[in-house]
């Protein structure tokens, strides 16, 4: 079972996507923030990360330049787009950029699995 | 104390950037809610309930849609809305415009088409023009099937939205004008007034032209060129 680490400070966000994730066959963790995730990395290296912008403690992107050098598939999942936000994440090696509010969960998953794929 | 001026919450463009991403994220909360209730992430639901949800999805994206609008007016009456020129996937302007106004295109034939792979215009901002011309002509008419072209040409980003049916507005190159005046007060007519009046605001902001006109008694077709 492929693993993955679902980064977002928001409890109901974590509640609603990881019930998604987990019904789509991942084993899911969770992390409030960019601090929790880099611990949880640590700890196991996750299949998969997804990650929010908009955090406490340390950012989306910070933890994105933290993580650079480790190679884990990374995916951006943030309700607030600034102007470089889309190009800041893919600049420090994230595979894909999406809005909350434009992607449902499955499509998500289905997203992230073709720009997964080498090509 | 009477010399001192008045307070302002908003004007503050990061202020205001937070303040509307809270507004923007439970509308967003409401919508994944709704999405996992009716896609049965949690079950089967009864026959009922999935009506009840139907109806209750439409009213979580007007809501979105007029959050959306407001965040925009606001920036733009604030002087803080700018359009950053760069290069933007084709794709990205069209491929979810289903998504964005799904419950209020349900049963209706929904295409969008990026002629060309980049596309000249904000990152943010572009998108947001293809989602808000789609999600407005939903509201247009109860039947009309909707398809976008997105396109560059000669310089210019042009997006043009064809409405196509039997229930078209009568006079449709005075919607706009009507529309922003944000005078209408039933839905969900506000949530069209004011998702025009942020087209208008986007377009002026970028220095281009839109119109609206009726091709045909059963065919509108709304413009933009950037």
């Amino acid at each position: 079972m492929p693993s993955l680490l679902f980064v977002d400070d928001e409890l109901l966000y974590r509640q609603l996507y990881g019930t998604a994730f987990e019904k789509a066959g991942y084993q899911v963790r969770y992390a409030a923030n960019g601090e929790e995730a880099l611990a949880a990395i640590k700890s196991e290296r996750p299949d998969l990360l997804i990650v929010d912008c908009v955090m406490p403690i340390m950012t989306g992107m910070t933890l994105l330049k933290k993580i650079r050098r480790r190679k884990i598939p990374t995916f951006v999942l943030t309700t607030l787009e600034g102007d470089t936000d889309r190009e800041d994440a893919l600049a420090l090696g994230a595979k894909g950029f999406f809005s909350k509010s434009d992607i449902d969960p499955e499509t998500l998953l289905k997203k992230i699995q073709t720009l997964s794929t080498p090509t | 104390m009477d010399n001192q001026p008045p307070k302002t919450f908003l004007s503050h463009p990061q202020q205001a950037r937070l303040a509307w991403h809270d507004a923007k994220k439970h509308a967003t909360l409401l919508r994944l809610l709704e999405h996992n209730l009716t896609s049965g992430t949690y079950g089967p639901l009864p026959d009922q309930a999935k009506d009840a949800l139907r109806s209750m999805g439409l009213v979580i994206e007007t809501h979105s849609l007029l959050i959306d609008a407001l965040s925009i007016l606001s920036r733009y009456e604030n002087q803080a809305l700018t359009w950053n020129k760069t290069w933007v996937e084709g794709e990205r302007c069209t491929e979810s415009i289903a998504q964005h106004a799904g419950a209020a295109l349900a049963g209706r034939t929904v295409e969008g088409q990026a002629v060309d792979a980049q596309l000249e215009g904000d990152p943010v901002l572009l998108p947001y023009l293809t989602y808000a011309l789609v999600a407005t002509s939903a509201r247009l008419s109860a039947q009309g099937n909707v398809s976008l072209r997105a396109k560059y040409e000669d310089g210019r980003t042009t997006l043009e939205l064809a409405l196509r049916g039997h229930d078209l507005p009568a006079i449709p190159d005075q919607v706009i004008a009507t529309a922003c005046t944000l005078s209408h007060t039933e839905e969900p007519w506000l949530a069209v007034s004011a998702t025009l009046a942020a087209i208008e605001a986007v377009v002026q902001t970028a220095g281009g032209t839109w119109s609206i006109k009726a091709k045909s008694p059963q065919e509108i077709i709304i413009q933009i060129v950037i």
